[in-house]
């Protein structure tokens, strides 16, 4: 332990709450039998999260009282791992910090947790299917803010991983809660599946990091202990065979740096793993706005942040999470030009948007990531819980195209919608505003090569955001409506459950970009320090030494940032509201390029066909057939037919002799192969 | 007159109380069948095999306690000093206590199955224990020929344990195969041992340390034929042919037993041997045992991949966690075994709850097998789908589950001495393995009951297993320092396999 | 030189023996060859200096186990019509590999240079007895427990069915897919 902090025994009843509730809901169902009513039992789980917010409020009061250079708070209960054996022992606690980063995420993810758990009481009542089960859906939702909050309060990457892996198995849970829909389970599969793949990344770079750290004698995983010994292993470089790229050798930072941003790739939805995220639409919108867009996608953000002292020390992986962002944000926006499922729309901007963040984080620009994830908590779960609103009204109907002219219908749902396209395309003073500005102009004062051209990506990703999310509230609530007129004289604002939710979080898409007002700004209207988020952050992340960018450029910056967005509004008008015609014309006419954004760049059908296919093939015909050759159970009823036919028609000896024979001879091949390798 | 050697019998105690407890189990049950009615009870098929598994279950409680009472006065003990060929220390004395405790919850497991199939008899719990003892055995020698004493008296009934179900073809064929192959497999590692004895001069282990030159052909042939007879008892590829098609023809609860016990005591055994008699020539075994990990673990998970039977998926899963468990003989270091050590605790509380699932499913002996006929569990049988789905995370080693603690661990042994190939392999094939891991719970919870009938009843033998296994599952993911029990108090189990594979690094 | 010769004339006709034992299509062939290989291995066992042990071989295998077997196979019903299949299309890999194993093997072999153990005087029985009772006590009371167990296994599997004769009846449907 370096930093020993504050202690606090508060802590650890903020993850703790949500699991205990969960832990009920899982007895009343699986052991007793006899579900609670749906009504208590979903109060019980808003109990439980808004508590969590409220201890998380008292938490931030107690940090706020240290001094600034020591805002630690840390709850150490039990020693989880023990200490080892060997002289590179291990030990991982259970142990929770609150420092300002994870404070601001503790705060996140508990409040519009608890706001989104309101809004599932209403959302679930709507539900006709046959199970409701709502007591089961409310038990995945607590396990999960226990998850997400484990991950963000952890105090060491083992614990962290623990969240990291809970999340991951709640969205599974909550993407294929509605089971009657096989889809749903395979989209359940397909993201558990794709998070995986981005463990793999996580878990080998907490190997290499902690062999690292015991080489030079520090064997530690808290993060703590992590960045006080971590300028011995900077300099470390591992030896790679000539063929590879930037042969002969890498620096280890880098390669550590870049194995847990594959981690944070599965789990934030970038290039190449962001394909689970629009599938993992099929789940509730709830869950789609909690954990698709909310909390879970951001915690590779979180990662990176919390990593930060290791990404400033590692250029080269920094430089790709910045490229990588910025191109997942702009492919992400392209493609979600031309959806047609209004939820299918928010989740390619969420990817865009992540991207966006990881732009931020690449540059050096942590404040900004965090800042933009605040933000974007706010009004992408907003929009999700609107777009919910909407889809509830419509009954279940989530295309666009048979929308429009919701706006005389929705009298409440439409102010709270607007609030949220007006926040993430961008216009001012609303929160989306400040924190993409603050993007930009890290972006654009970064070291990374190719840094304007990263600023040049941006804007025109704004552009495209204004685009897109206009083009989705034109074609939802303004123009004619395609709405079958039977289905049109029931739409009305759902119930207050769903419905007041959406105003409290309205009212912080609309102000929350206060808090990280940049000091431009500041200066503007006469208050110092004005980036009072930015200042609380500072402590935590690794100083950089952007170029310095005159408070003139500034101003332009956020002038074209402005302008770009009205332009993208504009077209939106034109194209949707005053020739309503034209798009399709142009889809006509750009037909392949229509068909490749419609179809999200083939990419799904790409990774079956090198991926998935390869492997089962390779599992069936070479594995199968030729390691096991002769097994008798086969995937058609092929190999158990003639098995039994085999047995039946020659007793037992038939299957003994050829099988047994052949096991043998793999035996002694086996064996030859070992006695001589010995001998060589 | 022949000088009586200076004996210490209670060495022995834990093979004396299993042993007992087999003979007791023979003779009871033949007592048992000739009365009518016992303490007022009237006596039938079930009620004898009832008592009897009882009689099972009390003899390996006590052989628990012996063995756990040994292991916390820690120390070395030999049977006979002039010869030692048995040694109770704290790494046998650890494994005995974790055999006795898998093949306790074997046998409560098996009373119901059996009961349905009726086939309860007693030569069924007296088997379990017979081969019991030989693992026992097995695993505190200290002596070539204890070792294969040991592990005939542990295969020999197993063979016959694989076709205890006689009607069932598959049940007779498992058992002939294994049988067959099994033999095969003994013959080779007694060339080996026999290549041994010709170069050392002598069996015991120490006179194998002694005599012992890495650079004589001879003892490398030795050597390579030992392993390879180790390698089939622990299903390493390509020895593992023979593993779905036992698994799966044996019936269920006999599976569950040996898929755990079996591989516990073979590893066991195999640490031991190369910590005491091989010292000198692990390193020219460190490559045959990373290409047999490398192999073991990607050839095991791919094919569990394609199987549509649930016995089959989980003898290759068994089989992929044999890989694993090699990476900790690959690094040779004391972390490597304990982390060994541990994941065996894990498997055997994860492999024996996932098999006491497949059992407590049977419906009146057929077993339940497909893969597809878990759809929709979580409906109709809420508790067994949680556990079942508990089971199968920690088999993919989610955190938060003791398969997670054991992987880790073996992880992190391997990227301390340097393996970091191997380690990419073992991480990525685990990724891999949750795809098929995940497709029982996506059945269970996400999919419509089939139209079969499941047992609605989950008999109280089977129950308190899951539970207990369930639990421990738990318990070791979240607090292996301090697994919390109501009557020894916080139990450290990581400690513990530290402690145990400690002696053989001089600690 | 002549002890060699005895040898190897040994070695080769046990080899030739034990691969009749093999290839007979006649189980009562194969169990009289058997019979053969293992009175050659006792001869040779004779040769090492251990008479006890080839006694020991003659008596239990020949004399019992030969016996048995025998009578085994004569009480079968119809043995005459039982011929043993012998499935030679594996005839050529199991060659090769057989053949791979001996080449490493002996390869090994000569190339160690074997210690030259002190060559003893025969063991005697009474030596022998004494070991099992002190040095090998324990090999030789585990071996009992062994034996038990074998025997109960051909017990089990040997007995009659609880259900009488109907195997795979019940099973066959729905057990498998």
């Amino acid at each position: 332990m370096v930093d020993v902090g504050t202690e606090s025994d508060l802590l650890r009843w903020i993850p703790l709450l949500p699991l205990l509730v969960a832990a009920y809901h899982g007895i009343s169902i699986g052991v007793l039998r006899r579900p609670t009513v749906p009504r208590v039992a979903a109060i019980f789980s808003c109990a439980a999260v808004l508590l969590s917010f409220v201890l998380a409020c008292i938490a931030l009061r107690d940090l706020l009282a240290l001094p600034p250079d020591s805002r630690m708070l840390v709850d150490d209960i039990y020693t989880w791992i023990g200490a080892g054996i060997g002289s590179r022992a291990l030990s991982a606690e259970v142990s929770f910090q609150l420092d300002p980063l994870s404070a601001v995420m503790t705060l996140v993810v508990t409040f519009v947790g608890s706001m989104i758990h309101i809004y599932s009481i209403g959302y679930m009542e709507d539900d006709h299917r046959d199970d409701k089960g709502t007591q089961r859906f409310f038990c995945y939702l607590n396990l999960f803010t226990f998850s997400m909050l484990v991950l963000v309060l952890g105090d060491n990457l083992v614990l962290m991983f623990l969240g990291w892996e809970g999340v991951g198995l709640c969205s599974y849970l909550l993407i294929g809660f509605w089971y009657s829909d096989s889809w749903n389970a395979y989209c359940g599969s397909k993201a558990f599946i794709v998070n995986r793949i981005g463990d793999f990344g996580f878990l080998i770079g907490l190997f290499l990091l902690f062999n690292a750290l015991s080489e030079i004698g520090h064997p530690a995983v808290s993060f703590a202990g992590i960045q006080a010994h971590f300028d011995g292993i900077v300099e470390m470089t591992i030896a790679v065979p000539a063929w590879m790229p930037f042969a002969p050798e890498w620096q280890l930072v880098n390669v550590i740096g870049l194995c847990f941003f594959l981690g944070a790739c599965g789990k934030s939805a970038q290039i190449p793993l962001y394909v689970w995220l629009p599938d993992a639409m099929a789940g509730p919108t709830p869950v789609s706005a909690l954990i698709h867009a909310a909390t879970m996608v951001t915690a590779g953000v979180y990662m990176v942040c919390r990593l930060s002292f290791l990404y400033a020390a590692a250029p080269e992986a920094s430089a790709v999470i910045a490229w990588t962002g910025a191109i997942t944000a702009l492919v992400a926006a392209t493609i979600a030009i031309t959806q047609n499922d209004i939820k299918k729309v928010l989740a390619y901007s969420t990817v865009s948007q992540l991207g966006y963040m990881f732009l931020a984080a690449g540059c050096g620009g942590y404040t900004a990531a965090i800042f933009h994830l605040g933000t974007h908590a706010f009004f992408k779960g907003l929009l999700f819980l609107a777009a919910g609103a909407v889809i509830l009204a419509m009954h279940h109907e989530q295309d666009m195209r048979k929308m429009g002219g919701l706006w005389r219908r929705l009298r409440m749902t439409r102010w709270v919608f607007f609030a949220g396209v007006y926040a993430i395309a961008g216009f001012p003073p609303f929160s989306g505003f400040f924190s993409k500005d603050e993007i930009l102009v890290a972006a654009w004062a970064s070291h990374v090569p190719g840094h304007t051209w990263l600023y040049g990506i941006g804007m025109l990703t704004a552009g495209l955001t204004a685009f897109y999310m206009f083009r989705l509230w034109y074609l939802t609530f303004c123009g004619e409506s395609r709405v079958p007129s039977d289905v049109l004289s029931h739409v009305k604002d759902p119930n207050g459950f769903v419905v007041n939710p959406l105003w409290v979080l309205a009212f912080f898409s609309v102000t929350a970009g206060l808090v990280g007002l940049p000091q431009i700004w500041g200066d503007l209207i006469g208050i110092e320090e004005s980036n009072s988020l930015a200042n609380f952050l500072k402590p935590v992340f690794a100083a950089g030494e952007p170029h310095h960018i005159a408070h003139s450029t500034e101003y332009w910056m956020a002038f074209w940032a402005v302008a770009i967005a009205l332009s993208g509004t504009a077209l939106a008008w034109l194209l949707y509201i005053k020739k309503p015609g034209v798009p399709d014309r142009i889809a006509a006419t750009l037909s392949g390029l229509y068909r490749t954004l419609l179809n999200k760049y083939y990419i799904d059908e790409l990774y079956d066909a090198v991926i998935v296919r390869p492997l089962v093939v390779f599992s069936d015909r070479v594995l199968y057939r030729i390691v096991d050759a002769g097994v008798i159970d086969g995937i058609g009823a092929n190999g158990t037919a003639y098995g039994i036919r085999a047995v039946a028609a020659n007793g037992l000896k038939y299957a003994q002799s050829g099988l047994a024979q052949n096991y043998i001879f793999f035996m002694i091949v086996g064996a030859v192969a070992i006695v001589g390798y010995l001998l060589r | 007159m022949i000088p009586a050697p200076d004996l210490n019998l209670s060495v022995l105690l834990p093979i004396i109380l299993v042993a007992i407890g087999s003979m007791t189990i023979l003779m009871g049950e033949v007592l048992l069948s000739r009365a009518d009615t016992v303490l007022g009870r009237e006596v039938t098929e079930s009620f004898i095999g009832t008592v009897l598994a009882g009689t099972a279950i009390f003899f390996f409680a006590l052989t628990l306690w012996a063995s756990g009472v040994a292991f916390a006065g820690g120390g070395v003990q030999v049977f006979n000093p002039d010869n030692p060929m048995y040694q109770l220390d704290p790494f046998s004395s650890f494994v005995t206590a974790v055999l006795a405790l898998s093949a306790l919850l074997s046998c409560a497991l098996s009373i119901t199955y059996l009961s349905e199939l009726r086939i309860n008899h007693g030569e069924y719990y007296a088997l379990i224990m017979l081969s019991a003892s030989g693992m026992m055995l097995m695993v505190a020698a200290v002596d070539l020929i204890a070792v294969f004493l040991g592990l005939e008296l542990m295969s020999i009934p197993i063979y016959v344990l694989a076709g205890f179900d006689r009607r069932k073809l598959r049940s007779n064929e498992s058992a002939l195969k294994y049988f067959l192959i099994g033999s095969f497999a003994s013959a080779i590692l007694l060339y080996g041992m026999a290549l041994l004895y010709g170069v050392s001069g002598g069996t015991s282990f120490e006179a194998l340390r002694a005599g012992f030159d890495a650079d004589n052909p001879m003892a490398l042939v030795g050597l390579g034929l030992v392993v390879v007879g180790f390698a089939f008892k622990i299903s390493m590829v390509p020895f593992h042919q023979w593993t779905p098609d036992v698994y799966e023809g044996a019936p269920s609860a006999v599976t569950a037993y040996m898929s755990v016990t079996v591989k516990v005591a073979a590893f066991a055994t195999l640490i031991r041997l190369l910590a005491m008699a091989f010292g000198p020539l692990e390193a020219s075994l460190e490559t045959i045992f990373w290409v047999l990990s490398a192999l073991t673990i990607v050839v095991g998970n791919i094919m569990a991949i394609i199987q549509e039977n649930v016995k089959r998926m989980l003898a290759y899963s068994s089989i992929a966690h044999a890989g694993y468990l090699m990476i900790g003989l690959v690094t040779g270091t004391i972390e490597g075994y304990s982390a060994m050590i541990f994941y065996l605790i894990a498997y055997t509380f994860m492999n024996l709850g996932a098999f006491g699932v497949v059992v407590a499913l049977a419906n009146r002996g057929n077993d339940c097998e497909r893969i597809a006929s878990f759809a929709g569990l979580a409906r109709t049988r809420p508790g067994l789908a949680a556990v079942m789905a508990l089971f199968m995370l920690s088999l993919a080693g989610i955190p938060g589950t003791a398969g997670f603690m054991g992987k880790f661990k073996i992880f992190m042994a391997a990227v301390n001495s340097g393996d970091i190939w191997l380690l990419i392999i073992g991480v990525l094939m685990s990724v891999v393995s949750v795809y098929y891991y995940l497709r029982i719970p996506v059945l269970m919870y996400m999919r419509e009951p089939e139209d079969e009938s499941h047992r609605t009843e989950i008999a109280s033998g089977e129950g308190a297993v899951l539970v207990v296994c369930a639990l421990a599952v738990l318990a070791l993911g979240l607090f292996p320092n301090r697994v919390p029990t109501l009557l020894f108090g916080d139990l450290d189990v990581l400690d513990w396999a530290n402690r145990s594979v400690g002696m053989f690094f001089g600690g | 030189m002549t002890e060699s010769l005895i040898f190897f004339a040994l070695a080769a006709f046990i080899l030739l023996g034990a691969v009749r034992v093999v290839a007979s299509r006649d189980l009562v062939h194969a169990v009289l060859w058997l019979a053969v290989v293992l009175v050659l291995t006792a001869v040779m066992f004779l040769m090492l200096g251990a008479p006890f042990l080839a006694g020991v071989q003659l008596l239990l295998y020949t004399g019992g186990v030969i016996t048995l077997m025998l009578f085994g196979v004569m009480l079968t019903r119809r043995h005459h019509e039982i011929g043993v299949e012998v499935d030679s299309s594996r005839r050529l890999p199991g060659a090769l590999g057989a053949l791979a194993l001996f080449g490493a093997m002996a390869c090994a072999i000569f190339r160690t240079d074997l210690p030259a153990w002190p060559s003893s005087a025969p063991v005697s029985a009474l030596e022998i007895g004494r070991a099992f009772l002190t040095d090998h006590l324990i090999a030789f009371e585990v071996l009992s427990i062994l034996l038990l167990a074998a025997m109960i296994g051909a017990i089990v599997l040997g007995r009659q069915s609880d259900f009488g004769d109907e195997p795979e009846t019940v099973y066959r449907k729905g057990g498998r897919p």
